[in-house]
């Protein structure tokens, strides 16, 4: 079944409700919200589920930090960076970190579509950009 | 005879009487001597008439149609000829004319299609090394084309090596320690970006 524009805000609006104050997926909203759509049929909530679970799939990656690393970095680093990532989106963020040697040396941080990078591997395929 | 017919004279004439007599005597003076018989002589006369009469007749009158025809003929001949002759000498004008003309329309001719020729010649000479000249700058275009398209491809070569050497290099010969710098200070870009 498609949804139509009015339900698909309506899926978008249930993802936003389904925070808690810190911007992170709160368990108990989220029953509260699957229990508030137990009026409909069941074709209608099926799709209305896959389109609010699409959309807290893109609250969770937004409300996530992943740090890609290659070799050790200091926790403290590591929290400096979650906090200053956090004001900038206004959300407690996610801390997770993940070591991906083919970075070379530095980080790689991505919070939901935004990526930073600082890495060597990152670099030198800016370097062959520049040069081709 | 002569005795008998002069009285006869003299008998025909009888208003003349004296004039006669000396005229007959005159005459017998002059035909005394030549034995001249005047009998004879009227016969002779009257024969030479009478024979004259007839070969006019049927003789001298065909005879002189004949020349009379003839001549006609070669007169008419004559003029034929002297036409035929003109026209002949109008003919000959005329083919000569002709002929002129005929030689100067040649030469005409002949120059036209010289001067063609030599202009076609000229015209594939040009387009010849019109051609050709194109098929240079073709060339050329095509060599500095492949010149960048391998400056391109060798610069693309050079990039991909050099890469892929430091990404080696890199990988290999960093420390634990550097790379600990490395991310400490990498942390510290993306906190303040």
């Amino acid at each position: 079944m498609i949804l139509d524009r009015k339900q698909k805000d309506l899926a978008k609006k249930l993802a936003r409700m389904s925070l808690d104050a810190g911007g992170q997926i709160s368990a108990e909203r989220v029953q509260a919200v699957l229990a508030s759509l137990g009026g409909q049929t069941v074709r209608a909530r099926r799709a209305l589920l896959k389109a609010y679970l699409h959309y807290l799939q893109i609250e969770d990656r937004r409300s996530r930090l992943l740090v890609e690393h290659a070799g050790d970095v200091a926790p403290a680093e590591l929290e400096a960076m979650r906090t200053r990532l956090g004001k900038k989106y206004n959300r407690n963020l996610r801390l997770e970190t993940r070591a991906n040697a083919a970075l070379l040396a530095g980080l790689r941080a991505t919070v939901g579509d935004d990526i930073y990078e600082s890495s060597v591997a990152g670099r030198l395929a800016n370097l062959q950009s520049a040069l081709l | 005879m002569h005795s008998e017919i002069l009285p006869l004279l003299a008998a025909a004439t009888p208003d003349a009487p004296s004039a006669m007599s000396s005229g007959i005597d005159a005459i017998q003076q002059v035909v005394g001597p030549f034995g001249v018989k005047p009998g004879l002589l009227i016969a002779q006369i009257i024969n030479f008439c009478v024979v004259a009469f007839v070969v006019y007749q049927f003789g001298i009158k065909g005879l002189l149609a004949t020349v009379d025809d003839r001549n006609k003929q070669i007169a008419s001949g004559l003029q034929y000829a002297e036409e035929m002759k003109k026209k002949l000498a109008d003919t000959e004008v005329q083919q000569a004319e002709v002929l002129k003309q005929a030689s100067l329309e040649g030469k005409k001719v002949i120059a036209e299609a010289r001067d063609t020729a030599k202009a076609l010649a000229e015209k594939v000479s040009q387009d010849a090394a019109r051609q050709a000249e194109d098929t240079l700058k073709k060339g050329q275009a095509a060599i500095a084309l492949e010149r960048q398209q391998m400056l391109g491809d060798l610069r693309r070569e050079v990039a991909t090596l050099v890469v892929s050497t430091a990404n080696r290099v890199l990988g290999r010969d960093l420390t634990a320690e550097e790379r600990a710098r490395y991310n400490a200070s990498a942390a510290q870009d993306l906190s303040k970006n």
